[in-house]
């Protein structure tokens, strides 16, 4: 028997020991296994392939990220910053820069699913692991959710665009039945395999980008006064310079994304250099786009009349920028967008589950992998399930804003997680790739995202503590427990 | 270093999905090195890591008992065991790094008695009769060499070019009363084949496209695979063998 790896970085540590060794180990070397550009080989000699490339990367990453910032937000963010709106998203993507460095160097020295949860398990132990990986389910079950409200709202904008919205006109609750019936074709879906999902995705992000960037092109082009518009006169920040900071609150659930890249990290081709361009280059993609929609929209109808339009204003905009034709292009934009994001942020949900039951903090039986289907179908009915029931509350902005707290927490305890990791700098930690501007980078990136939770809601905040408690909890009352046992139990 | 007339043949097993290898092809293959590659391919909401806890003993056995099959002939083999959401990549990947000469694409072989071995002018010839020579040599089989040209007028350089695989054949040690020539006018060479290969038991052929990070199979080789019922020994265009053939 020979063991086929083609070179590349071979891990110096050594041991692997029997997996019940690992839910209780802190120590990652146990299960890391040697990585190289294409495959990583575990010490059994087994071998996991390397699938998805940087064009991968990126389409999770934007996929994930697009459907928010521009099909959702633009209304409401001008409705409370005005705009400088643009700056509220701009200080959301320096925020996921100053996280998305980090982040990359943890995932190129533990490529393993589950991303944020494994690394800060390894960093700070299972108590904050326990506390972040719940926290990511329950984050991206809100994120789900979030999208799937927003997809609601581009179906029925279509409806109304196709003037059916006559049949539908009796006071039916239109958003929670369209969100709560997608939300479980798409569980479905996703339980039952979903051959070539990643082409499909990244067919869609493609198409996504090129009817945005030529609508945005025109539009900035237009704005600038190029083909004769009257842009409407508008104080840049109306509303005061708190609201631009409450209102990156509220936006930054447009930036939960890059992470995602993280927790497929072991599936990505040549992690050294794949994982930090398509976490960096992803959020830099959107958070221009971002800004430019933002700067176009306001220009096209100021930001008072922008936010009578709601999730949906972006139709309103390219309407009168590109006529009908425009908002048709839109229209199917918007529906492709947040179901891209609902689905990838389920896929992601349902790998923290499957990391969590890896060391057993929550039952080993949630990460089982259906043998017909070869899904994990518990876990990704345990995703499915609470994001419909929280789309049928139907409430964009604490969705939103509950999903990015609990993401934040979890951003700002990555950046942590690295300052932990690279002081004690323990011999299994080899990353590919280093943060540039080490320490000022993570403090930085741990303060602001701390921070910005200050400035939500209290509605969200309190939720959010709550979860956050809630999980705690779980801790203490299940985990703790049944790590010990883990050992004999597992086989 | 490698034994020149050693040659390695990859053979992928979907490990986990009952595939098996015929007895029949197992026997084939005595002579050679056995790449023997079980996979397991997931959908892609499944993390490879995931699927590798949960069956990853179960493989090992499947493994060990199709190791145990090939070395009781005598085959030298070499395992690999994969988690993959992309088969093709995987077969590709290991094809490359194992350095093999051929691929197995499985198909059921009740008998192996008659093998056909199409030839092109444009074809690695050094490789395919290594690989040909390899397997028959020590086996009672028949080896058919076929070439499909459009016309009659291009008959005699067909029958030239089947000469010379003869001639390359008998030389590295394959008796001559095992092969056959012919040279078929057809319009459509690959149904032409496809007919020929009706009553043969395996097919070696080579590979379309030359492969550095380009696809494995050739359309051909494929279409042939799925339109026959026994299996299809594929003979990779190699670097390697590209050099060797153009020093020749």
């Amino acid at each position: 028997m020979t063991d086929g790896s083609n070179g590349g970085p071979t891990d110096p540590v050594g041991e692997r020991t029997p997996d019940g060794d690992a839910l209780v180990s802190s120590d990652p070397s146990v299960d890391v296994g040697a990585a190289s550009d294409e495959v990583t080989v575990l010490e059994s000699g087994t071998e996991l392939e390397r699938t998805i490339g940087l064009h991968g990367g990126l389409a999770i990453g934007i996929g994930t990220m697009v459907g928010a910032g521009i099909f959702v937000f633009p209304g409401l963010a001008a409705g409370e910053a005005g705009p400088a709106a643009a700056v509220s998203f701009a200080i959301g993507a320096f925020i996921a820069l100053l996280v998305a460095l980090p982040t990359s160097e943890l995932a190129t020295a533990m490529p393993k699913s589950g991303g944020a949860y494994y690394f800060i398990s390894r960093g700070m132990g299972s108590a904050f692991g326990a506390v972040v990986g719940i926290g990511l389910w329950l984050g991206l079950v809100f994120a789900s959710a979030f999208y799937l409200v927003g997809f609601a709202q581009y179906a029925i904008a279509v409806l109304a665009e196709l003037g059916a919205s006559a049949l539908f006109a009796d006071g039916l609750p239109l958003v929670p039945i369209l969100g709560v019936s997608f939300g479980l074709v798409l569980t479905a879906l996703s339980m039952f395999g979903t051959e070539n999902a990643t082409k499909l995705q990244n067919a869609i992000v493609s198409l996504l980008l090129g009817i945005l960037l030529i609508f945005l092109v025109y539009g900035s082009l237009d704005t600038l006064g190029l083909f004769g518009r009257q842009t409407v006169p508008e104080e840049f920040i109306p509303y005061g310079t708190l609201n631009i900071f409450t209102t990156a609150a509220l936006v930054f659930t447009s930036y939960l994304g890059f992470a995602q890249v993280a927790t497929v990290a072991g599936e990505i081709t040549k992690p050294g250099r794949n994982l930090p361009l398509a976490m960096v280059g992803s959020v830099l993609v959107v958070g221009v786009l971002y800004v430019v929609t933002i700067l176009v929209s306001t220009g096209a109808f100021g930001s008072a009349r922008l936010a009578t339009f709601g999730e949906t204003a972006i139709v309103e905009v390219a309407r009168s920028y590109l006529g009908f034709p425009g908002a048709v292009a839109i229209l199917i934009a918007g529906l492709f967008a947040t179901v891209s994001s609902a689905n990838a942020s389920i896929l992601s949900s349902s790998r923290a589950l499957y990391a969590l039951s890896r060391d057993a903090l929550v039952p080993p039986e949630l990460a089982r992998i259906n043998l017909r289907y070869g899904t994990p179908h518990l876990a990704l009915a345990l995703v499915g399930g609470p994001t419909v029931v929280l789309v049928a509350t139907g409430r964009t902005e604490v969705l939103a804003e509950v999903a990015s707290f609990l993401h934040l927490i979890t951003y700002g305890l990555i950046c942590v997680a690295l300052l932990v990791i690279r002081r004690s700098d323990p011999e299994w930690y080899n990353p590919t790739f280093r943060v540039p501007g080490y320490p000022v980078v993570p403090i930085l990136g741990a303060i602001a995202s701390f921070g910005l939770v200050g400035f939500m809601e209290r509605l969200s905040q309190a939720i959010g503590v709550v979860v956050a408690l809630a999980a705690m909890a779980w801790y203490f009352i299940y985990a703790r427990d049944i790590s010990l046992k883990g050992v004999q139990t597992d086989a | 270093m490698r034994d020149p007339d050693d040659i390695r043949v990859l053979v992928p097993v979907a490990v986990l999905e009952g595939q098996v290898i015929p007895d029949q092809m197992i026997r084939l293959l005595s002579q050679s090195t056995v790449v023997l590659l079980a996979y397991h391919e997931i959908p892609e909401q499944t993390a490879p890591e995931q699927a590798r806890e949960q069956f990853e003993s179960k493989a090992r056995i499947e493994l060990e008992d199709l190791v145990e099959a090939f070395e009781a002939t005598g085959a030298a083999v070499e395992t690999h065991l994969v988690f993959t959401h992309d088969a093709d990549q995987t077969i590709e990947r290991i094809a490359m790094d194992a350095d093999c000469d051929a691929v197995l694409l499985p198909n059921p072989a009740p008998t192996i008695d008659r093998i056909i071995v199409p030839v092109k002018e444009d074809i690695n010839i050094e490789t395919i009769s290594k690989v040909v020579a390899g397997i028959g040599r020590d086996q009672d089989v028949e080896i058919t060499l076929f070439h499909a040209v459009e016309n009659d007028d291009a008959v005699p350089g067909g029958e030239t070019l089947l000469d010379s695989l003869v001639g390359k054949l008998t030389t590295l040690g394959l008796d001559q009363k095992k092969l056959s020539r012919s040279v078929v006018v057809a319009q459509k060479p690959l149904q032409a084949l496809i007919d020929g290969a009706a009553d043969h038991d395996v097919v070696v052929m080579g590979e379309e496209e030359p492969t550095i990070r380009g696809r494995l199979f050739g359309e051909t080789s494929e279409r042939v695979a799925e339109q026959t019922v026994g299996p299809v020994l594929v003979v990779r265009r190699t670097l390697r063998s590209e050099e060797e053939s153009e020093s020749n």
